[in-house]
């Protein structure tokens, strides 16, 4: 019997360490067992410099004798190889590392299931939360499965189920039944089928909250318990983006939890402005929550403002690391439009956000979240693991309101599957230590807790009130109850039932309503209430982080140990729940003193405004809550061009103008810091040096990093360099600047840039969409070619660019655009433009002038049929 | 699979069949089967669920739901849409003893909640199946395994139907001596006799008999236990002994009358007529110019149905003493469809005569006839709280020299339970799941009921699971 690899790998890595010569030798692991991404990246991650997995070379020389590939024996191995290399790579970046030789021994992985024993003698100093198993139950496991084997009369595996369900196999949380079950409850709105649905699920044991015990000496009567309509105002379905799912589910669920005062969030993938207004019979097809993602997909000041809460998403539970993807095949015209990009484009939302790099930066975006949106809670998506307690707090002094505990469980059909099975703890460690670290540090009382992963139950939810949660997300539960079977096609767009895709032809087939929703949320609450009768409580507020009504079945006693996240009874006190929310305080920004009052006629009137004013630093989030109230009056639309002018001088400060709507026009004359322009809404910003200044302005800085992150549309010219990271997912706006940084116009979908000086290296990665003009031939070396081309200017272009000069020294009375424009020679410039934009922009053109009805999505299905 | 979007872009196709005129000349199975090319696009109509409900093995509101064997069949459906035969084929012999059997007469509780059925047609499994085995035997992927290591030990098993065969090939292949006793002169049990064979044709079930014969394991045919081969004896000769001898007692045709001659039980009609038809010999139950009539309109009632037509009957009548099902299926998916369906016996009938010949809510209340029936009263009834009660002034005469009795069965009959000396209450083997007692197991029918042929199949895997957990 061999052992396992991962264990004798490690074990031999953590003893030569311990002996001070895993130097002196490289390890090289040559065995039959590994055969999947993640195991290479354990192996690596745990001590192993090289891997030769042999059964995995044999089987592919197999398939090649019987004639499965389509490729010759060396190509297969050859491509294997790049492959498991190229995974390995992506897991590596994932975690924010560089190099293989970084990532050797490193040991950024976090155990649940070993016994501490194990993990100290083997895999020392990796996290281990729960206890688990030791060598004996190891080495039990590996005879089982030989043993199987040998039991074998052909040369067939098992089907064991582990991602597609198989009868009797690996125990799945959804199966027949229970999806059965939780349909027919949800749509016959019977209570009983439900509690079918959550006996099933008491059968198996799959989360750490199978194993608890919950105490029910002190039973209360089920009338003294609050009522379900208060209950489920704590309710939130998860995010699930508009793309990702149809219009048809995405309303759904915005219905149905709008009807009962609970809340669905949009997602990263933005909203449609027609469903800020109410339908005719009263429904409201608004997202309550509008979550902010690393790609800000269509996060405007009107998108902002029509939010009760907003979401900052750190990171997904499924796949922490990660930025949502949306393939190409499901970006049809009306989901580009609603994220501002381009159709049939795949959509990868960078892994960061650009504009948050420490914990200072997350205070600021909530900060101009906040002035987007006086009346929004804010609230800060996180995902268990460890450490998660200690990120906690930071964000709690960051100002946040809300923070979301995310479990590892909880997450896509569309994500890779290393991600599904590998990353992300369950919530209940994540959320029993940001409970614990919060209550700790005097910091419980600043913030609701909330968590989500598999929240199924009234048991789930009672066990997660206990280790400290008080607002709940469901996202499969309410996605089955409008009739998803769980298909786990999410990536495919052939969702059968309507549900995950945004195909026509499957979009007619959806049946769910929101009653069914509505239906699922109640029992749910209904369920929970029993519970709280029978832990005897009478709210949940008062319930809040009682771990001792916790404690471990007998029959897991050994087999895993809880104590660390039952542990700290001591601490509930009164201080250990949420209290209430503190209105945003900002009645000392500019923007309520100063620009509010002083622009209220030009905002009711046909009056116009200039405004005068000096500013310093100090100043953030500069003309963003002018916008948030402007947008209140009138939407996207906005006011007249130029109606509010103001003319700032000094140093403005961060996020000077943020989200900055249409009809209001900023400028600073001095310099400006750090994501100016940020989520730009149709304003124009203007940045020029003083005219007392003695530099070249085409030589120095005028403003800080990521300026016009998320830009969607409106203008802003720059006489002089932006940082770096200039217009990073610039999805309408037009940009002028007269150099940039480093990453300039990284994952830009839409708009224009004009560049009239040195680029910083890595232009234009991963770009999309739009078009980047750019002045100088020599700048032609730092464009990223991934995705865009580079291209001379034709006439249209010509044009293009002379308009944009024109108004830029019309903005910023600059004198070497000026001198630019007299010397203009077309063949100085190039543009830079994204691959798969070009052919649909050429492509709807043709469809238009064929007089196609929908020449978008005439192009949109041209264009996947190329793919 | 293979194709995501084949579910969107091939319809489901029914297999063409002969013209009712042509088929009922014989006694062949009457299907034609696909081209390849057509029978990749069925498999590719496969969506590969995520959660397949197909090999789902559940019971839903009493009824069995899903493939009872848990075949894997979104797995073979994609290797069949990849060309990949052989590798499918083993992937579905992992599961199904006989899929030759099961691909011809199972009615598909696979298909009946397959998800594609929610907003469409359903997934033809039972056709990629079937040609999964043709296939195999075709080509020659399915040689008897000679070399099986034995361990000794003697396991005899009773019947030679679907749940003995799949329980003697299931020891077999793990190594035990298995002897298969049959009281009939053909094995293969109601495979053989209660079958007819333009449903399942019998060369089928010979060639497997042949193939398990070659395995190793023994039949013995006419020997009837407890009476060729007494119980003590068998307890002595072996260390197991497994019953499948399914239900042989029928439920009990009380009308009046009932005793004439021309009244018989489906399954002798059927079991006389597939031997005469074997032996080459004329029907000794020959409906040949004769008005017909066919009492119980299941599975049974279709086969009486079709062997009376392509006899030659003047008419056939099939009195149905349930309510006629709704036109369409009225219960939600994934629950087993409840619309009535024309099998092939009825639609046979309905072309020949040219009208409906079902008549629900009906069934007899006296035969006529001196000696022999020559005409039958008939009332209707209502089924109200689990009883069936006249409905006034319904009764009617119609002709009728040949009344076929198919009421389905009731279990073991006493005679039976006498010959192998088992305690039986209401016709039922006394038992403890599987176990008789020390030495003996029953399963299959004879166990459960009267059910389907792949619940007996799953059932004889079970039962020898369960043999084999007993010597670990």
């Amino acid at each position: 019997m061999a052992i396992p690899s991962l264990l004798v790998a490690s074990a031999l890595h953590q003893h030569l360490t311990k002996m001070s010569m895993r130097t002196h030798v490289s390890i090289v692991l040559e065995a039959a067992e590994p055969r999947e991404i993640h195991h290479y990246a354990a192996l690596i991650g745990f001590g192993v410099n090289a891997i030769c997995p042999y059964l995995v070379y044999e089987t592919i020389e197999e398939y090649h004798k019987r004639g499965y590939l389509k490729t010759g024996l060396k190509t297969a191995l050859k491509n294997y190889n790049e492959g498991a290399l190229k995974a390995i790579c992506k897991i590596i970046s994932k975690m924010g590392i560089s190099t293989i030789q970084s990532y050797l021994g490193a040991q950024i992985f976090e155990c649940i299931g070993l016994s501490d024993d194990v993990i100290g003698e083997y895999f020392t100093n990796t996290p281990n939360s729960i206890g688990g198993i030791g060598l004996k139950e190891i080495e039990a496991n590996y005879i089982k499965i030989y043993e199987k084997a040998q039991e074998r009369g052909d040369d067939t595996l098992d089907s064991i189920g582990l991602h597609g369900y198989r009868n009797r196999e690996q125990e799945h949380i959804y199966d027949p039944l229970s999806i059965m079950y939780l349909q027919s409850a949800c749509q016959t709105g019977n209570y009983d089928d439900y509690k079918k649905f959550t006996e099933r699920l008491s059968d198996k044991v799959i989360n750490i909250r199978d194993t608890l015990n919950l105490e029910f000496s002190n039973p209360i009567a089920l009338d003294e318990v609050e009522s379900v309509d208060s209950i489920v105002e704590r309710f939130k379905t998860g995010a699930m983006s508009y793309g990702s799912i149809s219009k048809e589910a995405h309303e759904c669920m915005a219905i149905a939890m709008n009807r009962l005062h609970a809340k669905s969030n949009t997602g990263e993938g933005g909203e449609e402005r027609e469903r800020f207004t109410l339908d005719a019979n009263g429904d409201n097809r608004s997202s309550a929550i509008k979550q902010v993602a690393s790609g800000r997909f269509g996060v405007t000041i009107e998108y902002l403002t029509n939010a009760k809460e907003i979401q900052i998403k750190m990171a997904q539970g499924a796949k922490p690391g990660e930025g949502g993807q949306l393939p190409g095949s499901k970006v049809f015209p009306w989901i580009a439009k609603a994220r501002h990009s381009t159709p049939g484009v795949s959509l990868i939302s960078p892994p960061p956000h650009h504009d948050i790099y420490s914990i200072e930066d997350l205070a600021q975006l909530i900060f101009d979240l906040k002035n987007a949106n006086r009346e929004a809670r804010i609230s800060v998506k996180l995902v268990a693991e460890a450490g998660v307690g200690t990120i906690a707090a930071g964000v709690v002094k960051t100002g946040a309101n809300t923070i979301l505990i995310s479990g590892y469980d909880g997450g896509t059909g569309a994500s890779p599957r290393t991600s599904i099975y590998n990353a992300g703890i369950p919530w209940e460690i994540g959320l029993a230590e940001t409970h614990q670290t919060l209550v700790m540090n005097g910091l419980r009382d600043r913030v609701r807790l909330e968590t989500d992963g598999k929240l199924l139950t009234g048991r789930d939810l009672a066990v997660a009130i206990l280790l400290g949660a008080e607002e709940f997300g469901f996202a499969t539960g309410p996605l089955i109850a409008m009739g998803c079977i769980m298909m786990r096609v999410c990536n495919l767009n052939t969702c059968p039932v309507g549900v995950a895709t945004q195909d026509e032809r499957l979009r007619a087939r959806f049946k769910g309503k929101p009653e069914y929703v509505m239906n699922f949320m109640r029992f749910i609450a209904m369920e929970l209430r029993e519970y709280m009768a029978l832990l005897g409580f009478r709210t949940i507020d008062e319930m809040v982080g009682h771990t001792e009504l916790l404690s471990l079945k007998k029959e897991f006693k050994g087999r895993i140990d809880p104590k660390k996240i039952l542990f700290n009874q001591n601490v509930v006190n009164k201080d250990s729940i949420f209290k209430a929310y503190k209105m945003n305080s900002l009645e000392n920004t500019i923007d309520y003193r100063v620009l509010l009052p002083l622009s209220k006629e030009a905002m009711n009137g046909d009056m116009s405004k200039i405004i005068d004013i000096e500013i310093s630093n100090v100043n953030r989030s500069f003309g963003t809550l002018l916008s948030n109230e402007i947008t209140k009056m009138y939407g996207e639309t906005g006011l007249k061009d130029d109606k509010i002018i103001i003319n700032a001088t000094g140093n403005a400060g961060n996020s000077f103008g943020a989200f900055l709507t249409k009809g209001v026009s900023i400028s600073v004359t001095g310099d400006a810091n750090d994501y100016l322009g940020k989520g730009l809404s149709g304003g124009k910003i203007a940045v020029m040096p003083s005219p007392s200044a003695t530099f070249d302005s085409s030589e120095n800085i005028i403003c800080g990093n990521v300026a016009l992150y998320g830009a969607t549309s409106g203008e802003c010219y720059l006489d002089g360099i932006a940082g770096e990271r200039f217009g990073v997912r610039n999805s309408g706006a037009k940009i002028v600047s007269l150099g940039c940084g480093q990453h300039g116009l990284e994952y830009m979908t839409g708009g224009t840039a004009l560049i009239l000086g040195k680029i910083g290296r890595n232009f234009a990665a991963g770009m999309s969409g739009g078009v980047a003009y750019v002045y100088g031939l020599d700048n032609k070396a730092m464009v990223n070619l991934e995705l865009a081309k580079i291209l001379p200017l034709n006439a249209e272009d010509v044009e293009n660019v002379k308009t944009l000069m024109a108004e830029h020294v019309k903005r910023t009375s600059s004198k070497k655009v000026a001198n630019l424009i007299e010397t203009f020679d077309k063949d100085d410039y190039f543009k830079v433009l994204p691959n798969d934009y070009a052919k649909m922009v050429s492509l709807i053109k043709k469809h238009t002038a064929n007089g196609d009805s929908n020449p978008e999505l005439a192009a949109f299905n041209e264009f996947m049929e190329g793919c | 699979m293979g194709k995501n979007t084949g579910f969107l872009d091939y319809p489901r196709l029914n297999k063409q069949e002969l013209s009712v005129e042509e088929r009922i000349k014989n006694f062949f199975d009457f299907h034609i089967p696909f081209d390849e090319e057509k029978q990749k696009e069925q498999a590719a109509r496969c969506m590969n669920c995520g959660v397949p409900f197909c090999q789902s093995a559940m019971k839903v509101n009493g009824r069995n739901v899903g493939c009872p064997l848990s075949n894997l069949i979104p797995e073979w459906n994609h290797l069949i849409y990849l060309g990949l035969y052989e590798e499918a084929y083993k992937r579905l012999a992992k599961t199904a003893p006989f899929p030759e059997f099961t691909g011809s007469v199972c009615p598909g509780l696979c298909e009946a909640c397959c998800s594609c059925s929610i907003n469409g047609d359903s997934v033809g499994v039972k056709a990629n199946e079937l040609f999964l085995i043709d296939q195999a035997f075709k080509n020659g992927w399915i040689k008897p395994n000679k070399n099986i290591v034995r361990n000794g030990i003697r396991v005899a098993i009773v019947g030679s139907g679907p749940a003995g065969l799949s329980a003697a090939k299931h020891l077999n292949d793990r190594g035990y001596y298995v002897t298969v006793f049959e009281k009939n002169d053909r094995f293969g049990g109601l495979l053989m006799y209660g079958i007819p064979n333009m449903k399942l044709e019998k060369s089928i079930v010979e060639r497997r008999i042949r193939l398990l014969q070659d395995e190793g394991i023994i039949f013995v045919n006419n020997t009837k236990i407890g009476v060729d081969y007494s119980m003590e004896n068998l307890r002595n000769d072996y260390d197991e002994i497994i019953f499948a001898c399914g239900t042989s007692k029928a439920r009990p045709f009380t009308a009046k009358g009932n005793d004439k001659k021309g009244v018989y039980y489906a399954v002798d009609f059927l079991t006389k007529t597939t031997k005469n038809l074997l032996d080459e010999k004329k029907f000794e139950i020959n409906c040949k110019g004769k008005d017909v009539v066919i009492v119980g309109g299941g599975d049974t009632g279709n086969d009486c149905v079709g062997t009376a037509v392509r006899e030659g009957a003047k008419s056939v009548t099939l009195l149905e003493i349930m309510k006629e099902p709704p036109e369409t299926n009225t219960l939600p998916w994934p629950n087993y469809p409840n619309g009535k369906k024309t099998d092939y016996g009825v639609f046979e009938a309905n072309t020949v005569y040219g009208k409906d010949i079902r008549r629900y809510q009906t069934t007899v209340e006296e035969v006529l006839g001196e000696d022999s029936v020559n005409g039958i009263v008939i009332k209707r009834v209502n089924f109200v709280a689990g009883k069936f009660e006249d409905i006034p002034d319904t009764k009617e005469t119609i002709p009728c020299d040949l009344l076929v009795v198919s009421m389905g069965f009731v279990g073991t009959s006493e005679e039976d339970s006498d010959s192998y000396e088992m305690k039986a209450e209401k016709n039922r083997i006394q038992l403890k799941g599987f176990a008789y007692d020390d030495k003996i197991s029953v399963c299959g029918d004879m166990k459960n009921g009267q059910s389907l042929v792949v619940i007996a199949e799953k059932d004889g895997i079970d039962c020898a699971e369960y043999v084999i957990s007993k010597h670990k």
